[in-house]
């Protein structure tokens, strides 16, 4: 008897849930629309949970430089409704289509969702042996003057096993953060952020720029394999404290790392861009973005966000700069093209 | 466009979808229990799940298989609407870079088209892309190394370094570990008239160094860009031009005028090795073979193609290895976990491919990769046993890495080793008895049809200066003695006989038996009394058949001819490579020949294999 009863709840439980099913997609006609949402692949977690959360979005996970090379010239469908990366990539790509004559993609960039600050990762040795040359932290400025000299650590007093000095950070010709790194670094060299494309002539520089950038292997491994490698992979790594302080927490390796914070500090700032001329979707999909699904989503992936916790291993402080601590998007593009002439990659 | 989609549009209301879930993880389940082995697509998919079909480099496929049991039919392989259900099938990283720049065609043959694809190296999806762009076709690989934007990119999931492993007297000798030891270091010893006995062991010889095949193998790939790194002085950023100049171009040949013979896979050498350290004469088989650091740690242990048959219980040997990461720095095969952007890839595939890829990133499955011998890539893992110096090897080193070159320069450094590896001088021998006759497919054409064929293809693969000669053997297949066998072109230059060669075997016809250790003695005789220590000298024997002579039925003498031959401080090695053709063919015997010899023997019994089995023939040379 018993056997039977379960037999009827169960079928009651499918036929019940069925008929709710029918009445909800009646219901929710009117927003049933696809969203099609763009995201930068670092935020790949943040943009997962959202599409989980929300049966509307249809994910698309692009690097920046690749959506933005395609915007740049793109013309009637776009191929996305919404798209979640880090400043300046979407005035970057409005700002080259406008040298181009063609209109602006999107309007004034909405409000920033999550920030993070960026950070170097060195082995701990590596710092102590770069102290003293550095005469007090370790910045980009005096990591790319050690990568530049020749004779590697035994030039500069580590340990001539050590071989040359290896610094990494993502390719900027694609990566978001990759870029922002960069145009810290720049910063840093200059000691400003107001940096012309006419002081990237500075010969100087150059000769600091090639140093840095030519000291980092074209495989361009993550610093997730940089930790799970070991020394011999790279000596020290630019990213944000979004990936490297949950990593570092999680890493057998992580107690061996530094966690540097460059002065002046910069950060990555997370922003949703919808295309202009407003329709209801890209709209909606602001929405979502900024909602709580993205805000929480973007927090628990170790993102700085208002009013939401920290993930594992993201401090408090440092406190965060009002402003990201970067040059323009202008310069930022003209380095993405700097970096090609050097690396040829 | 690039990149994952994921639409999880109308997604079923979740009462209900528990009880469809219900149903499809009990099917699932029941499939996991039939899956004992994963059988290279041809396991039938649960219904529900999608198949993810894996295609891996072999050095890895016992722990593949071992996650890919554990994955199947598990809750982590079930997320939402998707349900993976990943086939495993076991490619050489060369070999699958190859298929997969044609669209992997004859699946029949090939097997299924991956969705994943986990070469050895990053370098093979590099490789893949570059030739891919070569055809004006987009790149199917999401690699670092191939330009790749380092969030999108292929995430490895173990990270053995490439060593140069030496027997532990050796290293001694050369003061390691305190000394480091380079690729300049070898290429002096190589080069050294007087070979260890510089180093104050005449006893064991020349330096021999042993090497596999880098259109094939992967360790062999890292070991020539290391070497080229070594020969420049640089660590990061070959480029053409470096390689183009003659310094770099006499330290290449220097190093590959050391090899004792080419392998397509690193597992020949080391099963060589341990047979000689068995009749201990490990000292002079090899000085010294590249190979990823796991493969050490094998070998120390008795086990030392890594592969435990059943009932096989591992003796640790004689003499043990020695790990030597070499000094101007190294490469980590980083076994990437490639979710290929081909065609027949469906977004479904690809959202179940990456279930895997979770489940195999996972901590707890990181340890097992650890276990296995690899470094995990995942940083959570801590280093630790088996990798220890008890076992050999050094969790503290290497020091340095190499960085990848980009995927022009790889491809130019495989080019380039085709020129400047050692020359080759072989003696291709082959069985026309009258088995040779018989059907061998469905389209009409015997075992010798098949075997002309592909013997007439491999040709191809040798370098002109190498030395070719082309010998027949059936009983009384010539009336005046020798009378078991035929000399159809005599060794010279496959550069000015290639077509003579070919043509003569065109003619072949089957005729009589298989006089095997008649012709196998007297192919061997030869070769030694014309050995030529510049180039490697090998026989390359196919047969069809057993010994059918009963003039010459003593195998042990034949062995003991090989081998005495073989073994020593002043050996002249000619290596004997036994093609067993067809199901007849007495492969227990030719492998016993291969083994007496240092060589390997290859299994070709079903016939319609024999084109590649020729091809990894070929590239011992």
């Amino acid at each position: 008897m018993r056997r039977v009863l379960a037999v009827v709840a169960a079928a009651a439980m499918v036929a019940g849930s069925v008929a709710l099913r029918a009445r909800l997609d009646r219901n929710e006609v009117a927003s049933s629309q696809v969203l099609r949402l763009t995201c930068a692949a670092e935020l790949a977690p943040a943009c997962e949970a959202l599409a989980d959360d929300d049966d509307r979005i249809e994910l698309t996970l692009q690097a920046a430089g690749t959506t933005a090379d395609r915007l740049v010239t793109a013309e009637g469908d776009l191929g996305l409704d919404g798209w979640l990366t880090t400043a300046p990539w979407p005035v970057i790509v409005d700002q080259q289509r406008q040298a181009r004559s063609l209109e602006p993609l999107f309007g004034p960039p909405g409000p920033t969702i999550a920030r993070s600050p960026l950070v170097i990762a060195v082995w701990k040795d590596r710092a102590a042996a770069l102290g003293p040359r550095c005469g007090g932290p370790v910045g980009w400025k005096c990591l790319g003057e050690a990568a530049g000299t020749t004779g590697g650590w035994a030039a500069i007093g580590g340990r001539p096993e050590w071989g040359p000095v290896k610094v990494r950070h993502a390719p900027p010709s694609t990566d978001a953060v990759g870029l922002v790194v960069l145009g810290q670094a720049v910063a840093s060299w200059f000691g400003r952020t107001d940096v012309s494309t006419i002081d990237l002539d500075d010969e100087a520089f150059q000769t600091w720029f090639a140093g840095l950038e030519r000291s980092a292997s074209a495989t361009g491994s993550s610093l997730e394999t940089m930790l799970a490698v070991g020394r011999s992979d790279f000596d020290a790594a630019g990213t944000t404290e979004a990936e490297a302080a949950p990593l570092l927490a999680r890493a057998a390796r992580g107690k061996d790392v530094d966690l540097l914070y460059p002065s002046p500090m910069a950060t990555a700032d997370v922003v949703s861009a919808v295309p202009v001329g407003d329709t209801k979707v890209p709209a909606a999909l602001r929405g979502v973005a900024e909602g709580s699904t993205g805000r929480r989503a973007l927090a628990a992936a170790g993102w700085r966000v208002e009013g939401e916790g920290r993930a594992q291993g993201v401090p408090d402080t440092p406190p965060l700069p009002d402003t990201s601590g970067l040059p323009s998007p202008g310069l930022l593009d003209a380095l993405r093209a700097r970096w090609h002439e050097v690396t040829g990659r | 466009m690039t990149g994952r989609r994921t639409d999880r549009r109308r997604r079923w209301w979740p009462v209900l979808a528990l009880v469809v879930a219900a149903m499809v993880a009990t099917a699932c389940t029941s499939a996991k229990d039939d899956s004992a082995s994963s059988g290279g697509g041809t396991e039938a998919v649960p219904e529900g799940c999608t198949a993810v079909d894996l295609a891996s480099s072999p050095e890895k496929i016992d722990l593949l298989t071992d996650l890919v049991r554990t994955f199947n039919g598990s809750a982590a392989s079930k997320s939402g609407d998707t349900c993976a259900f990943v086939r495993l099938q076991k490619k050489s990283s060369g070999t699958a870079e190859q298929l997969l720049a044609q669209g992997w065609p004859d699946e029949a043959t090939n097997g299924p088209r991956p969705v994943v694809w986990s070469p050895a190296s990053s370098a093979w999806g590099a490789v893949l892309n570059e030739q891919l762009r070569a055809a004006g076709q987009p790149a199917m690989a999401p690699v670092a190394a191939g330009g790749q934007a380092g969030a999108e990119a292929a995430k490895p999931f173990q990270l053995p370094p490439l060593v140069i492993d030496m027997s532990k007297p050796m290293a001694d000798a050369l003061g390691y570990p305190d000394t480091p030891i380079g690729y300049g270091d070898i290429l002096a010893l190589a080069q050294d008239p007087a070979g260890w006995g510089g180093k104050g062991h005449p006893e064991w010889g020349p330096f021999r160094l042993g090497k596999t095949n880098p259109n094939f193998s992967t360790s062999a790939l890292s070991a020539t860009v290391a070497q080229y790194y070594a020969a420049t002085g640089k660590t990061a950023d070959l480029s053409n031009e470096d390689l183009a100049r003659p310094e770099v171009d006499a330290f290449a040949r220097g190093v590959e005028s050391s090899v004792v013979h080419y392998g397509d896979i690193t597992l020949t050498f080391l099963n060589n090795w341990y047979r000689n350290d068995a009749r201990g004469t490990a000292l002079t088989y090899a000085s010294a073979v590249a190979v990823e650091e796991k493969s050490v740690i094998d070998y120390n242990k008795g086990n030392p193609d890594g592969i435990l048959d059943p009932g096989e219980v591992p003796r640790p040997p004689k003499i043990p290895l020695v790990a030597v990461y070499p000094k101007e720095g190294t490469l980590f095969s980083d076994n990437p976990f490639i979710v290929l952007n081909a065609p027949w890839v469906t977004p479904q595939a690809t959202d179940a491919a990456r279930l895997f890829e979770r489940f195999v990133l996972e901590p707890e499955n990181q340890r097992r990769v650890l276990s296995f011998g690899f470094r995990p890539g995942n940083s959570q893992v801590a280093l630790g046993d088996p990798i220890t110096k008890a076992n050999g090897v050094d969790p503290d080193q290497p020091q340095n890495v190499l960085g990848l070159p980009d995927p022009p320069v790889l491809v130019r450094v495989l080019q380039l080793w085709g020129e400047q590896r050692k020359t080759a001088r072989v003696l291709m021998v082959l069985d026309v008895s009258g088995s040779m006759g018989e059907p061998a497919d469905d389209q009409n054409n015997t075992k010798l049809d098949l075997a002309k064929q592909a013997a007439i293809d491999a040709l191809t693969q040798f370098k002109s200066d190498d030395e070719v000669g082309l010998r027949i053997f059936s009983t009384e297949i010539s009336a005046t003695p020798p009378t078991d066998y035929v000399d159809l072109v005599s060794i010279g230059p496959i550069g000015t006989q290639r077509e003579q060669i070919a043509t003569k075997i065109r003619s072949l016809t089957p005729t009589q038996g298989t006089p095997l250790y008649t012709v196998t003695n007297d192919s061997y005789n030869v070769m030694r009394e014309s050995y030529d220590p510049a180039r490697i000298n090998a026989v390359v024997l196919l047969s069809d058949g057993k010994n059918e002579d009963p003039r010459n039925s003593n195998l042990d003498a034949l062995l003991a001819n090989l081998r005495a031959g073989n073994e020593g401080q002043s050996s002249r090695p000619v290596r004997v490579f036994p093609i067993a053709y067809g199901k007849d063919a007495d492969l227990g015997v030719l492998r016993r020949i291969a083994e007496a010899t240092n060589a390997a023997a290859y299994d070709a019994t079903n016939p319609t294999t024999i084109a590649a089995v020729l091809t990894a023939v070929v590239s011992n040379f």
